[in-house]
């Protein structure tokens, strides 16, 4: 669980965070959408810069600014929006994984070996395990992030707009990787301004606004109130599927 | 088998440390006086006679110089390049090696003789060049690759032209800006080496305990941050080592070239970019290359000599071009 208590930040005299409350409890998808600039993944790094904020971040219960490195790197897992690319193999990336876990000099137990073993099978990534991420193509080098994640196996994990670059087959593989995730107890949180991926993933929505934060909408909700129309000027279709009824947002004036 | 046996890092590790052994040993063994192997000995064990003289006090210090000189600066370059993202960060590219240069000729013109100040001033110097350069391409060019490079460049330019302007200016300083403006091993003793040694040795140990951050600072500032490293304090305090390492090195032997560039890249294509094992790899590769280079710059033209940074350039600058463009992996940046 996280929780993010009147966090408010200033940078160069800009308020960027407006006492933001936010709260994200385990077994669940909370997701935060917004325009850009309005402070979504500010917020999630504020986590990690809780000296520089006023207000309170807590994980699990606890203040995030007074948990050690390791601590906070056991609790929550962070994925950037912009992914690296950095010149190892996909099985070195994944046990990197498990350096808070790891001995002295960044050592791996068996154990820990084994950990990133499972959560490379698990991404679908054995075949490449030994491939070099910058040869990896997009879906496959997220692939190989989420691996990484999951081999750090934190109750808590926070994505930064991780559909952004992801074509459709990558994108369903997210949505069943975040499913997974929640089912098996955790905390996930996702910034996403795409938001029929948005809707369809969360049990909350919280909308961020210049830097302020709506109070938690179910998606039903959110759909219902007039913010797409007055925030994202897109209008709400309810469409039948195969899998269901979903919601579809298309650009209001077409 | 045999490819899967070579492909065990700890045997890549063994087989460097076996290949700089020899490099010292062939550099302690040949030189421009032909000695016999058990002359060789006699020199070594009892330093007795000529031999003693030419093994214990002339090609010893020589080859050891050579040997911390090359670990150095291809650890200082292995360190900038992690520490700046930027595979093209070396010591000579952003501007180090110039300042720590031009601080060396300052020291000499206006302290004189003391060795300490003299470290001292290499250091400071080589630290403000690279401030310098990473202040103006973080200002200016958002760190890109290339803004980084340029201002290396552009701040080495001016730190070069100090050194030039002071061994004009005060011509009787340096016995010859020749020689140290292109670097080289030629008359090292001891006492040269004293001071430098215990600088290079205390900062390499340090960056080796740096190693396993170095890998997660790899996965950029966001990512290190979630897994609890401070990237700012990191990428700081990797830079200030650099700057030790390399101004160890100039204080000594001059601006050498190129090592801080080719032993990381050479290194990474044998053992891969884990710097748990790169790093000690490109320390082992820079020490066989500076002491084979001098030990080809003592006997080549024997009983003359070239300054080995000539060879160094000559030979560095061509392989690394080959391995540019023949080399190239799919995914290479």
């Amino acid at each position: 669980m996280i929780e993010f208590k009147s966090v408010s930040l200033k940078k160069g005299g800009k308020e960027i965070l407006k006492n933001v409350s936010l709260r994200a409890p385990d077994s669940s998808v909370t997701v935060i959408i917004g325009k850009n600039g309005s402070g979504k993944t500010t917020l999630l790094r504020s986590l990690y810069s809780s000296r520089d904020i006023t207000g309170e971040v807590l994980v699990d219960g606890a203040p995030a600014k007074e948990m050690s490195g390791r601590e906070l790197s056991r609790a929550v897992s962070f994925m950037p929006q912009t992914l690296p690319n950095p010149d190892i193999r996909v099985r070195e990336l994944v046990r990197l994984g498990r350096t808070p876990f790891a001995g002295a000099f960044g050592a791996l137990s068996e154990a820990d070996a084994e950990a990133a073993d499972r959560a490379i099978e698990l991404t679908g990534l054995s075949s490449l395990a030994d491939a070099r991420i910058p040869t990896l193509s997009g879906g496959e080098r997220q692939r190989a992030f989420f691996a990484m994640l999951l081999a750090k196996d934190s109750k808590t994990v926070l994505l930064d707009e991780p559909s952004s670059s992801l074509d459709a087959p990558s994108r369903a593989m997210l949505a069943e990787f975040v499913r997974a995730l929640r089912a098996d107890g955790r905390c996930v949180v996702l910034v996403m301004h795409d938001l029929s991926d948005a809707v369809a993933l969360a049990d909350t929505v919280y909308v961020m606004e210049e830097g302020k934060a709506s109070l938690p909408m179910t998606p039903d909700e959110f759909c219902e109130s007039d913010i797409p129309r007055r925030v994202f000027a897109s209008s709400v279709y309810k469409v039948w599927t195969e899998n269901g009824e979903r919601y579809v947002f298309r650009p209001a004036d077409l | 088998m045999l490819i899967r046996i070579l492909k065990n890092r700890a045997v890549i590790l063994s087989l460097a440390a076996v290949v700089t052994f020899f490099a010292l040993v062939l550099g302690v063994g040949f030189g421009s006086v032909k000695l016999t192997f058990g002359e060789c000995i006699r020199g070594l064990f009892f330093g007795t006679g000529t031999e003693g003289i030419i093994i214990r006090s002339l090609r010893l210090p020589r080859v050891l110089g050579a040997l911390l000189s090359g670990a150095a600066l291809g650890g200082a370059g292995l360190l900038l390049q992690s520490a700046v993202a930027n595979p093209l960060a070396a010591p000579n590219t952003i501007g180090i090696n110039a300042g720590a240069g031009a601080a060396v000729m300052l020291s000499l013109v206006f302290i004189k003789n003391s060795f300490v100040f003299q470290s001292v001033f290499a250091f400071l110097g080589a630290l403000a060049a690279a401030l310098v350069t990473l202040f103006i391409a973080s200002r200016f060019g958002g760190m890109s690759r290339g803004t980084v490079v340029l201002a290396g460049v552009a701040v080495g330019a001016v730190f070069n032209a100090v050194i030039s302007y002071l061994s004009v200016r005060f011509p009787d300083v340096l016995s010859s800006y020749a020689s140290f403006s292109v670097g080289g091993f030629s008359g090292i003793l001891w006492k040269d080496i004293t001071a430098p040694s215990a600088v290079i040795l205390f900062m390499l140990a340090l960056g080796m305990l740096l190693a396993p951050l170095m890998n997660l600072l790899d996965l950029g500032d966001e990512l290190a941050a979630s897994f609890g490293v401070k990237t700012r304090a990191l990428r700081f305090l990797l830079v200030v080592i650099s700057a030790a390492l390399a101004s160890a090195s100039v204080s000594y032997a001059g601006l050498i070239g190129f090592v801080g560039l080719i032993a990381p890249h050479v290194s990474a294509r044998l053992i891969g970019s884990d710097k748990r094992f790169l790093y000690p790899m490109t320390l082992l590769f820079g020490s066989s290359l500076t002491v084979l280079s001098d030990l080809l710059a003592r006997v080549l033209f024997a009983p003359s000599e070239l300054p080995s940074g000539i060879l160094l350039n000559a030979v560095g600058a061509p392989f690394f071009l080959a391995l540019l463009i023949f080399g190239r992996r799919k995914g290479d940046v």
